[in-house]
């Protein structure tokens, strides 16, 4: 195909749409989300003054039951002592005064605290409240003796305002990356896959080779092109077949074209975003319980014997065993039964379980179903990353695995998120039943749009590749791939992420939502820049430079909290790991399909090892918390990435050297 | 042009869908940080509330025969016009004091089921009516012996969710029809060169396939520019393709028949 073409085809206008669409949509939420923080800011202005006004007059009342009892106003015994609990126990309260009538001071506390970064900031100007105070007056019996004087702490207001505005942050975001799968499924059903298919049967006819049609779809000219093309195909095909056998065979051997005997084939394209919508609303629909998955495991019935930090944490780990279970069977699942049919038949008992999590009232039922829902999950998210890899044209770039981990974790974001604000407002059972209708969407897109070649069976007898594949993942650049970098920084996710991150945060004072928001920072990252980390794998820079740079900079991430602590160095940390992870995660699966030849047993080890990772890792945290504390664990990771990255380094240059002096042998 | 236009719509298309579910997501949180302020308010009145209370609590006195309790949760009622109710219950549910004239025996099965997940700490749940917040009150051996439950109308509450929702359709409607006229300019900007290309495309085919209906002397050419002329030139070697492939099959059959 002329270069000429290509510049229609898709790159430019699609890079372009894809711009555009979402300059657009990120500045409509923004402005949105620039009305809402105002609108709320406004709206609960009222109630928060209605509840400090409140607790003026219980002070009030206090002060003036005193006085009935005939205790004179400046010589009430303990009121220092009074304002200062109270001021203790209502953070909003930042000064109270108790003035006699002639103005005296009777009594006065105020609150010490230091400015915080939001307080500084230009955010916080936006949208900063006015400093209320309430003066009540103080009456003994019909005489007026003082009064009481309560100034807002304005850093209460605009803690809940900077609460209300992350909040209305999260929202916008979660927005803003449907709007991205959106976009991105426009694009391919009305741009992409026309022009491909029609200038692939161009390319053949013209070649004088009419063995296939495409579905005719497309804006304007497009589909009347390619109803022409199919209908080439279609009628040499046919006055092919009606010929009799003899002058048939006769004008196969002489013509210079090529007919389809019988019907030509119906050419299925596919591409890797394909999967891109179908993924993701899946990954929305399973990750809905994410945020409160525990709280609900605790809440619901459980036998005596059960801890309520067990029941909690049952669901998580009968999932992870579930999913480490599962996946070495799936990829072989995916070749039986072919990609597009493993996910469709993934569906309906995912949909069951989600609604039954949500309707069950016994620990053992939650725990059962999240079971079921992982089995599936596994073999779902597989069958679309198999999908993937095949429909890419070159199998070994790292863009696939960097699109499918951005579309997975994306999803996983908007899930949590989702799933948050929906069980916070109608239940658990209605944040289920979402997550079951959602399932059934992303069923529904799978069939319509994952009707690629990539989703059909595959002939499950061993090639010659997939056998030397097979004894390959014995061979110690393998095993060094897998024990020195994967297993650490999965178990570094399931140790720091899943598990220190929410201990340490709550330790230092931090509250669910702003714990949630700190981890939601990881996948934020990685769904922001995958897509970039994995371009620049595909680069001259290469996979294993950019996953060496990865696995550096998560190490170092986790260092930094020996130097540093507090909310802050948490932060930092979870965003630096999130980087070294978004470099490492597509190159990591690059350089597997690399060194295997393509997707089968090197990845299915891969995934279980993967598995077996985090599991090692949440196991490991529980045990090591209690010997070594937090800092100790903290320092034995970045000790466990360190000796893992060293582990693969020292491997890859032995092997490296070995091969070289084999070559020069020879 | 019918090109740009399609992507101008499926552009705002997108964009009002993105922005409803921006606005339904903001209005369902809306509502959950309005109803935890009403539930924290309703908590700080509860805890007041409970004090004389727990201090009979303490000193093994049943509830019920706390000395003007009457007065107590009245005055507490009254910080608040639009508190429905105050109840005083014991750890069976039973309502034993309250300012209601006409009190339910026993408090909703609902909320003797929070009562007894909340583990002392004081909460709040929400019916379809009301906001039901309520305090634990603990005896000194630790032992829950009933609580304190405000009642608390929700129509307020829900009339200001609905102004939120309303406002920010408002906003949104209007965002969107500016969103509307500025992606009308991006979109002449920034693509306007792949839709004359598009455009002449679409020339080239319709050249193309009125050069298959008219007589050679009217036949267009399909001399365009670039990349339309590439495409012409595939079509053209297509149909010709094709036309041999047809001529060394001999006649059809079909019409013969």
């Amino acid at each position: 195909m002329n270069d000429g073409v290509r510049v229609m085809d898709n790159l430019s206008l699609r890079s372009r749409l894809i711009a555009i669409l979402v300059a657009i949509i990120v500045v409509s939420v923004m402005a949105l989300s620039a009305t809402s923080v105002t609108a709320f800011d406004r709206a609960v202005e009222p109630e928060l003054a209605n509840r400090s006004r409140l607790i003026g007059s219980i002070i009030r009342s206090e002060i003036q039951h005193a006085l009935e009892l005939g205790i004179p106003f400046d010589a009430i015994v303990g009121l220092d002592r009074y304002l200062s609990e109270t001021l203790a126990k209502f953070d909003e309260v930042h000064r109270i005064d108790v003035n006699s009538v002639t103005g005296r001071t009777i009594a006065s506390v105020e609150r010490l605290t230091a400015p915080e970064i939001f307080e500084q900031s230009t955010l916080s100007k936006l949208i900063r409240l006015r400093e209320d105070s309430f003066v009540l007056s103080i009456l003994d019996g019909n005489e007026l003796v003082g009064d009481i004087s309560i100034q807002l702490n304005p850093l209460f207001v605009q803690s809940r305002l900077r609460d209300v505005f992350l909040d209305v942050l999260v929202i916008a975001l979660v927005a803003a990356l449907v709007a991205l799968e959106m976009v991105m499924m426009l694009i391919m059903l009305t741009v992409g896959k026309p022009f491909d298919g029609v200038f692939l049967l161009l390319e053949e006819q013209r070649q004088g080779r009419f063995l296939h049609t495409i579905r005719p779809s497309g804006l304007g000219s497009l589909a009347r092109v390619a109803v022409r093309l199919n209908d080439h195909a279609e009628d040499l095909a046919e006055r092919l077949g009606i010929l009799s056998n003899s002058v048939r065979s006769s004008a196969r051997g002489t013509m210079t074209a090529v007919i389809a005997k019988g019907s030509p084939l119906r050419i299925r394209l596919s591409e890797v975003s394909d999967i891109r919508i179908t993924l993701f609303l899946f990954s929305v629909a399973t990750e809905v319980a994410v945020s409160f998955l525990p709280l609900y495991a605790r809440e619901v019935d459980r036998p005596s014997w059960l801890t309520p930090e067990m029941a909690a944490a049952a669901p998580l780990i009968v999932y992870l065993a579930a999913v480490t279970m599962i996946t070495p069977f799936s990829g072989a699942l995916v070749r039986y039964f072919g990609a597009r049919r493993l996910f469709l038949y993934s569906i309906p008992p995912a949909v069951l379980a989600l609604t039954a999590i949500g309707f069950s009232d016994s620990v053992f039922g939650v725990t059962f179903w999240r079971g079921v829902m992982a089995v599936f999950y596994a073999t779902a998210t597989i069958a679309c990353q198999e999908y993937a890899i095949r429909a890419a044209k070159d199998q070994e770039s790292a863009h696939t695995f960097g699109t499918f981990i951005a579309v997975i974790y994306g999803g996983v974001f908007c899930g949590s998120a989702l799933g948050g604000v929906i069980a916070g407002r109608f239940g658990y059972e209605t944040a289920f039943i979402t997550g079951a209708i959602i399932a059934i969407l992303s069923g529904l897109f799978g069939l319509q749009i994952m009707k690629g070649q990539a989703g059909d069976p595959e002939n499950l007898t061993k090639t010659s590749v997939e056998r030397l594949a097979a004894r390959r993942i014995f061979k110690a650049p393998f095993l060094a791939l897998l024990f020195g970098i994967a297993v650490p920084m999965n178990a570094s996710v399931a140790i720091f992420i899943w598990y220190l991150t929410p201990m340490i945060l709550s330790a230092s004072g931090s509250g669910p939502a702003e714990i949630a928001r700190v981890v939601m920072l990881y996948y934020l990252v990685i769904v922001l820049l995958g897509p970039t980390a994995a371009n620049v794998s595909d680069s001259r820079i290469g996979p294993k430079s950019l996953m060496l740079c990865g696995a550096l900079a998560s190490s170092a991430a986790l260092m930094s909290l020996q130097l540093w602590s507090g909310f802050w160095a948490v932060t930092v940390a979870v965003v630096g790991l999130g980087l070294g992870h978004m470099m490492m995660r597509p190159s990591l699966y690059a350089l597997v399909l690399r060194m295997m030849g393509g997707p089968g047993v090197g990845l299915d080890t891969l995934r279980l090892i993967e598995r077996i990772g985090a599991i090692l890792g949440l196991a490991a945290s529980a045990l090591l918390l209690e010997v070594r504390g937090m800092e100790g664990s903290l320092l034995m990771l970045s000790v466990v990435l360190v000796t893992g990255l060293i582990l693969y380094v020292t491997i890859d240059i032995i092997v490296r050297y070995r091969s070289c002096d084999v070559r020069s042998e020879f | 042009m019918a090109l740009f236009w399609r992507i101008w719509f499926a552009v705002s298309f997108v964009n009002l869908v993105v922005l409803s579910i921006f606005v339904g997501l903001a209005t369902i949180q809306f509502g959950n940080i309005n109803s935890g302020l009403v539930g924290e308010r309703l908590a700080v009145l509860a805890e007041r509330t409970a004090g004389p209370f727990k201090a009979a609590a303490k000193i093994g006195l049943p509830l019920s025969t706390v000395r003007n309790a009457e007065a107590l949760l009245e005055r507490a009622r009254q910080t608040d016009a639009a508190i429905l109710a105050i109840h005083v219950f014991d750890n069976k549910g039973r309502i034993v004091q309250s300012t209601d004239k006409q009190p339910p025996s026993e408090i909703p099965a609902k909320v003797l089921a929070a009562h007894a997940a909340a583990d002392g700490s004081s909460w709040h749940i929400e019916s379809d009516e009301t906001f039901l917040s309520s305090i634990d009150i603990v005896a000194r051996n630790k032992m829950v012996v009933g609580g304190v439950l405000i009642v608390y109308p929700k129509s307020s509450s829900v009339t200001r969710i609905r102004a939120m929702g309303a406002e920010l359709a408002l906003a949104t409607i209007i965002i969107l029809f500016a969103g509307a006229v500025l992606s009308l300019f991006l979109l002449r900007v920034s693509i306007g060169k792949q839709i004359r290309l598009y455009d002449s495309i679409d020339s080239a085919v319709m050249k193309f396939e009125q050069g298959a209906w008219r007589s050679a002397a009217a036949r267009p050419s399909l001399m365009e520019e670039g990349d339309a002329e590439e495409l012409g030139h595939l079509l053209e070697a297509a149909e010709l393709s094709y036309q041999s492939a047809g001529r060394e099959l001999g006649p059809d059959q079909k019409d013969l028949q």
